[in-house]
């Protein structure tokens, strides 16, 4: 989009416009075509590669071997549950972590927003935590709280709760003044106020903050499933790993990724229908 | 009668330099008060003091002898970037005042059907107001503030964004929603052919500190009303003299 923006930007005036266009479109529609055909090289050399043995199956397995597995899994489990299983397992634990961390953070990012003792008191702490890793923290975790569901669902919450506090905390900070004033002119409480016009104000700001929540978490998972778990993508990967069944790890890093593809269309969708209005007014 | 008072009032923010000083002006209902002057001569902040968005350094603001406290739904404002809110449909944005207040659906509803009906956008109220002109908002805006039955309209330069013609329209609209009520209206204006052909009472101010130097009355808004035309009256010989003298008066310090 960019580099198209700046190709108009630097076209020649003489240019007939609709000639313009004409390209520009053109360009746009062969990028899907440039993905899939680089896609299917790539899986291509892939299968040439696994076929003509040039790495060992334990390095490599071929695709037509991963997708074997895939089958085998879904059908007949893994490590004693099937695929589902263990996708159901960690979704759990995600959605539970962003149930958990919304409930938490979205105060918070109010508190930060709205007064300055909030930012005084969590702005800090909020700051420090950031940029922590997961698995910096993780053993402290385990300390305290064990090895059980709760600690794996707070591993992943604590790396969920950060982008969530800054994107509230963003949208309440950019409620315009015009609009609190107006709503204070119709004779708008305070509780009113937060509850009419900043929250739904915020609302597109804190759906941002979920989305980013949600890709963090789901990148957190293996870390937390590292703990002593017997079903979930993370654990079935590192068992698969300690058996060298390659297949099965490389199966379960793309189901991973298509997993996480779909939360971010699902959000975009949850956004287009919870704040159509977001970037118009 | 109701009447809006602000008493000798002084301004400035953060200890800064005065913004408004020794500034009073008093909003009857019934009365359409025009306050113009060039920028910086502290037109908004002072509509912002008689809205209670903020609270002079010095003076008072009364409603009826009784301090104004705050903002309330007496004293409904009308906005230059119209705020209104996006997730809301035209019709609950209208009514948004009424549901603060606690009134049902089926009555918001009817009385927003209304007031689009007064603001010539009948029929929208579903729309989503994204998807309305800028005039229209203004509308929307108008409204809204109507929808509280306020009495006192405070207007901070609702036309200013908007282009010539529909600000033309918009002149006409103020002028026959001020005739169906019995609110006072505070507008503030850049324009000095707005201000002429609205205001029962032109409020001329001067910057460096924000004061009032000048004040008008016109009548060329009942003449308006009475059935003359816009076209006629703003070409007519005493409005055109009322627009020089208005004119020297904001430009006095310039002119001496």
């Amino acid at each position: 989009m960019s580099l198209d923006l700046a190709e108009a930007v630097l076209a020649p005036a003489d240019q007939a416009a609709p000639a313009k266009e004409t390209t520009t479109r053109t360009k746009r529609s062969i990028v899907p075509i440039v993905t899939a055909l680089t896609l299917a090289l790539l899986l291509g050399a892939w299968q040439v590669a696994a076929t003509l043995k040039l790495v060992s199956p334990v390095f490599l397995p071929a695709p037509i071997d991963v997708a074997h597995q895939f089958v085998t899994v879904a059908r007949d489990g893994f490590v004693d549950a099937t695929l589902l299983q263990h996708l159901l397992a960690s979704l759990g634990r995600v959605f539970a972590a962003l149930l958990a961390a919304t409930l938490v953070a979205v105060p918070i990012g109010f508190a930060i927003g709205s007064s300055p003792i909030g930012r005084g008191i969590f702005d800090p702490l909020i700051e420090i935590l950031r940029p922590i890793p997961p698995l910096a923290y993780l053993p402290l975790v385990i300390i305290w709280f064990g090895i059980s569901e709760p600690s794996k669902i707070l591993i992943i919450g604590i790396a969920m709760l950060a982008p969530i506090v800054i994107a509230t905390a963003t949208g309440v900070k950019g409620v315009a003044t015009d609009r609190l004033n107006a709503a204070r002119a119709l004779g708008a409480t305070k509780a009113q106020l937060l509850r009419h016009v900043v929250l739904p104000s915020a609302l597109p700001s804190i759906l941002v903050g979920i989305r980013i929540a949600l890709g963090t978490g789901w990148s957190t998972l293996v870390a937390a499933e590292l703990v002593a778990a017997s079903r979930g993508l993370g654990f079935m990967i590192q068992s698969a790993a300690q058996f060298l069944v390659t297949d099965v790890v490389i199966m379960g890093i793309l189901v991973i990724a298509a997993v996480a593809f779909a939360f971010e269309a699902a959000i975009r969708l949850l956004e287009r229908w919870l704040v159509p209005w977001a970037g118009k007014a | 009668m109701p009447h809006l008072t602000l008493d000798s009032i002084s301004l400035s923010y953060d200890g800064g330099a005065p913004v408004l000083a020794n500034v009073s002006l008093g909003l009857r209902s019934g009365e359409f008060v025009v306050v113009v002057g060039r920028s910086g001569c502290g037109k908004t902040s002072l509509l912002n003091l008689a809205a209670g968005f903020v609270t002079p350094t010095s003076g008072r603001v009364l409603v009826d002898d009784a301090a104004v406290k705050g903002p309330g739904a007496d004293r409904a404002v009308v906005f230059q970037d119209d705020a209104l809110f996006p997730w809301l449909s035209t019709a609950e944005n209208v009514a948004f005042g009424p549901r603060l207040a606690g009134i049902g659906a089926a009555e918001r509803r009817r009385i927003a059907d209304e007031r689009l009906a007064i603001v010539g956008l009948p029929g929208l109220g579903d729309r989503p107001i994204w998807r309305l002109s800028g005039g229209q908002r203004q509308r929307v805006g108008l409204a809204r503030a109507l929808a509280a039955n306020p009495t006192f309209l405070l207007m901070d330069e609702p036309l200013g964004a908007l282009d010539a013609m529909t600000r033309e329209a918009m002149q006409e609209l103020l002028l026959d929603v001020w005739g169906r009520t019995q609110a006072g209206f505070l507008l503030i204006t850049h324009g000095v052919e707005e201000a002429l052909f609205l205001a029962t009472r032109i409020v001329v101010m001067a910057p460096g500190p924000g004061r009032i130097v000048r004040t008008l009355a016109v009548d060329f808004g009942k003449r308006r009303l009475a059935g003359e035309s816009a076209r006629a009256i703003k070409a007519s010989a005493d409005f055109v003299a009322a627009r020089e003298s208005l004119l020297d008066a904001i430009f006095e310090r310039e002119a001496a």
